[in-house]
């Protein structure tokens, strides 16, 4: 139904049948992740990839391996790129309090001898003039532009975004959502964004992974065009109300619709 | 800032009720008493403290113990901090027993052994409160560094900084609020036990201006000493005060 990424026989990065577990009581385990599969091309432009899931499928823990934090139980990632880091931005972000947006960016560079232009990073994520300012007193908004600054400042292929939008007020959320379109289309920069929100991933996204809870596991691709996106931001639209009907199905179908929020 | 205000309005009104309660009471009502010393008294036994009972020496002893402790005591926590973290190492183990160990046996008891064993020793009373600083500050650390939000550490491991960098700068920082947090508890904590152990041991410091006045039966001295380390204690608390404002902001 949907027209899908321009496919490409490079991958950018592939992961193939992910487990994941962690250890419970009474010496039982907690299946996480069971069989993730799914890869994202290569792209002339930045493609959004997006994980739209119920709370407790698993999500973090995915992101957590992917940036290669956790090791998984069984399973692999291919990242087809020379520089293997990739930044995780978590639910909360996590910019340091104690330095300032510059202090921040730079602290960043000098661990990993970036010769970077800070002021670049800086206007990149819509902070130019706030340069001295500190964040422990600033919007969730402003900290995460903190964040995806530091993430850019090792300069990597592919970001991760754990949920991170929740928090923020709608207006704020509006002016991220285009700050990471104009990324990636201009800058060319991957993203794998974890959500909760269908319209969020609707939104934003290039290609959509749906994910179920206990263990968590893919249920669902979805590729979208940039004229799709177009279409999508009416929520009137036919293909709208199409899109959103199918997700609704594949979630009910393994039962975890009620945790999908299905408003901005 | 409004909260600020307020505290300062409420401790001017509360210093200024008392104040004029003990000067209408002491001064005018009640002139011969064995409870507080008469207002005039007291202004006039300033003077005789600084002469008969040597206040400079002793006064600026105690403040030289309780800053330089608490300054060394806060300097070595920094530096090993990246040990205190780690949970199964020698002294990570060693400030476990220390907290079980502090619960039931008072800090003054070590001091008064300390007395015993080196009563002539200068530094025995410094030794004595950098010891109870430096255990303050360290299990008071080791219990913070294991709520250091997790997203800080997610991110930065993410983003390939060290594990040394990230005990060092990381989990230092977000713990360093609650250390500053804690310094006003502890400077009062040191004030209170320094006095205690000089009081007890003799030499040099406020205790033995009050162990003295105590033994010439001299109210007003013990007066005039209570109102000296009263002021003093509140100029350490606006002196960390700033130094929190300046060093540890972001709380």
């Amino acid at each position: 139904m949907l027209s899908g990424i321009n496919s490409s026989t490079e991958y950018l990065i592939k992961i193939d049948n992910l487990s994941k577990s962690f250890p419970a009581e009474a010496g039982l385990k907690i299946n996480v992740l069971q069989d993730i599969t799914f890869n994202i091309p290569k792209s002339e432009k930045g493609i959004i990839t997006t994980i739209l899931a119920p709370f407790g499928s698993g999500k973090s823990t995915l992101l957590k391996i992917i940036s290669e934090i956790i090791k998984p139980d069984s399973g692999e990632i291919n990242f087809n790129e020379t520089n293997k880091i990739i930044p995780l931005i978590p639910e909360k972000p996590s910019s340091f309090p104690w330095l300032n947006v510059k202090e921040n960016i730079e602290f960043i560079l000098n661990q990993h001898n970036e010769n970077q232009d800070v002021n670049r990073i800086i206007s990149l994520v819509g902070l130019s003039g706030y340069e001295n300012h500190y964040p422990h007193n600033k919007s969730i908004g402003f900290r995460f532009r903190i964040s995806l600054a530091r993430a850019l400042a090792v300069n990597p292929s592919l970001i991760l975004i754990d949920d991170s939008f929740k928090m923020m007020k709608a207006e704020s959320r509006g002016e991220i959502y285009d700050l990471l379109l104009n990324l990636s289309l201009n800058l060319k920069q991957n993203f794998i964004i974890a959500t909760t929100n269908l319209i969020e991933a609707v939104r934003l996204s290039d290609k959509i992974i749906l994910m179920s809870k206990k263990p968590g596991r893919i249920i669902k691709e979805f590729n979208l065009s940039g004229e799709d996106r177009l279409k999508i931001a009416d929520h009137k639209s036919e293909i709208f109300t199409a899109i959103k009907s199918e997700i609704e199905a594949a979630f009910e179908a393994v039962d975890t619709l009620s945790t999908i929020n299905y408003s901005l | 800032m409004k909260s600020k205000k307020s505290y300062n309005t409420k401790l001017f009104y509360f210093i200024l009720f008392y104040v004029l309660l003990w000067i209408v009471l002491f001064e005018f009502i009640l002139p011969v008493n064995n409870f507080l010393p008469k207002p005039s008294i007291v202004m006039e036994s300033f003077p005789d403290l600084w002469k008969d009972y040597d206040l400079p020496s002793h006064y600026l002893s105690t403040i030289a113990v309780i800053s330089i402790s608490i300054f060394l005591a806060y300097i070595l926590v920094k530096l090993l901090s990246p040990y205190l973290i780690e949970k199964e190492n020698f002294i990570s183990l060693f400030i476990n027993s220390l907290e079980w160990f502090s619960e039931f046996i008072p800090g003054i008891v070590i001091g008064l052994l300390l007395i015993f064993w080196f009563p002539e020793s200068e530094y025995t009373e410094f030794i004595f409160a950098l010891a109870a600083a430096f255990t303050s500050l360290m299990i008071k650390f080791q219990n913070e560094s294991e709520h250091v939000n997790d997203e800080y550490i997610t991110s930065a491991m993410s983003l390939r900084i060290s594990q040394n960098k990230i005990d060092r700068f990381i989990i230092w920082n977000n713990v360093k609020p609650k250390l500053f947090e804690h310094l006003f508890s502890l400077h009062l904590f040191i004030w209170s036990i320094l006095i205690v152990f000089e009081f007890i041991k003799g030499g040099l410091g406020l205790g033995v201006i009050f162990r003295k006045a105590l033994e010439f039966r001299d109210l007003s001295a013990i007066f005039s000493a209570f109102i000296i380390t009263g002021i003093s204690v509140y100029i350490g608390i606006v002196i960390l005060k700033f130094l929190r404002k300046k060093f540890a902001f972001w709380n």
